[in-house]
């Protein structure tokens, strides 16, 4: 909803562009990480640490992760919340649809593993359905002609736009595709998903800007939630306003596969931690937190450094876990 | 172990001991019934005097053994031998020796008959089962206009042969449990081997194994029994009346349960999206079914969400709609001295109880209230102006929307839900019925029944189990019966 004025800031028209280059760097990281599972087809992506990369940085590395991902969880609670309350829910306080959606993440979490793999598919299935809504405005009375590849904004200025695309696919959640795939025996769901994702993200930047042009879009908040609000049906008259209730799937899907990530990080750090026991101390502590009033532009503020974060850690951890893969294949084979 | 107590019967006679003794003396065993089978009126107990001064004592209990058989093919078969009538005779009742007071027990209480043989020290039985039971009827809950017209009577056996009768290969296997300490109820699971998951069928036996209860009498006991959720309020085993389904069902990798003394078989495990599908679908026109499952689709969608979206357009998104039909709505509500959320509750409640009464009332008097509560009562509140005309017409929309949906249990989801989101949506608008419809999706997520996902074939998504789900897949163009969709 905030991606193409997040991204326009800095690239200008060529925003689409950042986006489309992000969202292959996040498939490419998806393909790697998913040759990395299928080495260890029954262990958590947070239990790789320790066995890689030992159990001393393992556990830093754990540490680092279970901050992040409880802070993602917050981050996406709280702006959800804070979307809601200036388009539908106006009297109601934000925290209650923070807590709504920390309890909904909580619950995810108790569904283990298979359970949220299979509730990222149908949340993802959900999304295709969103194309429709996003395609329209395109033709809602405007035609455009795409703008040329690298038009004048310079390479730094495009890699500057990268981190706020990245919060976009939700950092971790791409290694949650790759379960059902492993015991599918194929890799395509990744790709699919990564794939459609990024050409969602594309034709909603492109779409925004062309709309709003990026100075006009700097001055919007939610630049998608407007330009839906634009389309008129004979039944439908505020398609935003539905955007948003179907929404809670993704956010569900972020918030659930953040907050168990982080628990199963605290389980590897400390193993003799009940997982349900570490969820419910989590939880809590999340409902407590969500409760003070943090304002939209902070929490935006807070998303791009966790963009920077999942650019660094994502591609990152897909490079080193599958140069570790490599090299134990190869001595495996040696041995 | 004899194949015809018959056979044992005059073997014994003729050359005396087989070999087979039990581990209690005759004596014993013969007590031990007495004792056990004390103030039973039905038990019979009847010396029979051979002409070869052997004395034969037969047991029975009257009301589940059938007398005029177990004369007819044991007792006059033997006095025609012994007196020199008759060869003796290769056919005869199923059954072998008894070991034990508590075997004895479980034989007279399962339809056989006991011959004590004190001379010999022997006790045998002989399986003659009561034929009493009711005719085969047409399928009362599950009714087509094409295709098979039976249903499932009380008798185990007569069941098991309705499904035999469609599936004539070895491959059905079919494994026998006595259930219930108090009532030791015939049990048989049903599978295809080939075709049923090992592993499935494994779990299913291990539970149906372990299983300690007093007491069983229906086949619905079963189902928080063998491992389902029980507070989950989505159906994850179905029951059906017909054996055409269970045959299907059996095909398609599934495992059925059939119980002595219930007319319907359990069959396990059941995905959601299963239950949208009835029998009428596989006799049907390709085309039909396809509508006619949308259909069902979207009267579970009207059936459960109407009333949750009504209450959130009304009371929160109002700007959703376009003006010209926002304007209407409001002068509809316009005296209205309830919320939309109270009107809405009020009237399901009351829709909801003429629902139950008419269930149990007998059928003209259930017609009846059917009439009074939805036309005068429907006519009454909106005059009292306590309810818009507008709730009713959202209310009864989604009433009728469920009776689209062809299985009984996903009504009573239906109710559930749609209680649920009337609530959630006039606390949080549409978001609250998208947070609901999330936790509902998270919760069939984690269900897994015998080891199989609850929503397969959507999730874990299962592009080449999609045959069967909407579209149906025409019988020229798939592998007869080889629908292998559960064990994917």
């Amino acid at each position: 909803m905030t991606l193409p004025r997040a991204v326009a800031a800095q690239a200008g028209r060529d925003a689409w562009l950042v986006v489309l280059v992000t969202g292959c760097l996040m498939t490419l990281a998806a393909l790697l990480l998913h040759v990395v599972a299928s080495f260890y087809p029954d262990k958590d992506p947070s239990q790789w640490a320790v066995i890689i990369l030992g159990p001393i940085i393992g556990r830093a590395w754990l540490f680092l992760l279970a901050v992040k991902c409880i802070f993602f969880t917050y981050i996406t609670a709280k702006l959800y919340a804070g979307i809601l309350s200036v388009r539908i829910l106006i009297y109601t306080p934000k925290y209650v649809t923070a807590l709504a959606i920390i309890l909904l993440a909580f619950l995810a979490s108790q569904a283990f593993l298979r359970g949220l793999t299979r509730y990222s598919e149908l949340a993802f299935l959900f999304k295709i359905m969103l194309v429709p809504f996003l395609i329209v405005p395109l033709f809602v009375g405007r035609s455009y002609h795409l703008t040329p590849i690298l038009v004048e904004t310079p390479l730094v200025s495009l890699a500057k736009a990268m981190p706020p695309s990245v919060f976009s696919y939700i950092g971790f959640e791409i290694l949650w595709f790759l379960y059902p795939c492993l015991k599918n025996k194929s890799g395509y769901l990744p790709v699919i998903s990564l794939g459609y994702t990024t050409l969602l993200y594309v034709i909603t930047t492109i779409s925004a800007t062309i709309f709003f042009g990026p100075e006009r879009l700097q001055s919007l908040l939610l630049p998608t939630l407007s330009m839906l609000s634009i389309i008129q049906l004979s039944v439908l008259e505020r398609i935003d306003s539905l955007f948003l209730w179907v929404w809670v799937g993704t956010v569900t899907v972020t918030a659930a596969t953040q907050f168990y990530i982080a628990a199963r990080a605290v389980q590897g750090i400390v193993p003799t931690l009940h997982f349900r026991k570490i969820c419910g101390f989590l939880a809590g502590m999340l409902l407590l937190s969500v409760v003070p009033v943090v304002p939209l532009s902070t929490l935006y503020k807070w998303a791009d450094l966790l963009g920077i974060f999942d650019v660094a850690v994502v591609i990152g951890a897909s490079l080193i876990f599958t140069a570790i893969y490599l090299v134990r294949r190869t001595g495996m084979h040696n041995g | 172990m004899v194949t015809s107590v018959w056979d044992a019967i005059s073997r014994l006679l003729a050359y005396g001991q087989d070999g087979k003794q039990p581990s209690q003396s005759v004596d014993d065993i013969m007590c031990g019934l007495s004792a056990t089978f004390d103030q039973t009126c039905d038990l019979v107990q009847r010396d029979i005097l051979l002409p070869s001064e052997h004395k034969v004592t037969v047991i029975f209990i009257e009301s589940l053994v059938d007398s005029s058989r177990l004369y007819q093919e044991t007792i006059e078969p033997l006095l025609a031998w012994q007196k020199g009538v008759s060869s003796p005779p290769t056919l005869g009742a199923k059954g072998g020796t008894v070991t034990s007071v508590e075997h004895g027990v479980a034989l007279l209480l399962n339809n056989c008959a006991l011959f004590v043989l004190k001379s010999l020290n022997t006790v045998l039985y002989a399986e003659v089962t009561s034929s009493t039971g009711r005719a085969i009827f047409p399928p009362t809950s599950e009714t087509t206009i094409a295709g098979p017209q039976e249903a499932f009577v009380e008798r185990i056996m007569t069941n098991l042969t309705l499904v035999r009768q469609r599936l004539k290969t070895s491959a059905l296997k079919c494994v026998n449990y006595r259930i219930g300490k108090k009532t030791q109820t015939s049990l048989y699971l049903l599978y295809m081997d080939g075709i049923a998951p090992d592993e499935m069928v494994r779990k299913m036996q291990d539970r149906l194994s372990s299983l300690h209860i007093g007491e069983i009498l229906d086949v619905s006991y079963l189902e928080s029994l063998i491992g389902i959720s029980p507070l989950s309020p989505f159906p994850q085993a179905f029951y059906t009346q017909r054996p055409d389904k269970v045959a299907g069902n059996l095909l398609e990798g599934r495992l059925a349960i059939l119980l002595d003394g219930s007319p319907q078989a359990l069959i396990a495990p059941a995905a959601f999206t299963d239950l949208f599908q009835s029998p009428a679908d596989y006799y049907s026109r390709t085309t039909n079914t396809v509508l006619v499952r949308i259909l069902r689709l979207i009267g579970f969608l009207l059936a459960t969400t109407l009333p949750g979206l009504y209450i959130s357009l009304v009371s929160f998104d109002f700007e959703i709609l376009p003006t010209n039909l926002a304007i209407p709505i409001a002068s509809f509500r316009a005296g209205i001295p309830f919320s939309p959320v109270v009107e809405v509750l009020l009237m399901t409640v009351i829709v909801d109880i003429l629902q139950e009464g008419a269930t149990r009332l007998p059928t003209k008097i259930g017609q009846t209230l059917g009439v009074v509560g939805g036309f005068v009562l429907g006519q009454a509140v909106i005059q009292a102006k306590l309810v818009s005309p507008l709730a009713v017409i959202v209310v009864a929309t989604s009433v009728i929307g469920s009776f689209t949906l062809p299985n009984y249990e996903l009504i009573g989801l239906v109710r559930i839900v749609r209680y649920l989101l009337i609530i959630a949506a006039g606390f949080l608008s549409g978001i609250g019925i998208a947070m609901i419809w999330s936790a509902l999706f998270i919760h069939m997520c984690s269900l897994e029944i015998l080891g199989v996902p609850y929503l397969r074939p959507i999730s874990p998504l299962r592009l080449e189990d999609h045959s069967d789900l909407i579209y149906h897949t025409p019988y020229r163009t798939k592998e007869p019966g080889l629908d292998k969709r559960v064990g994917g």
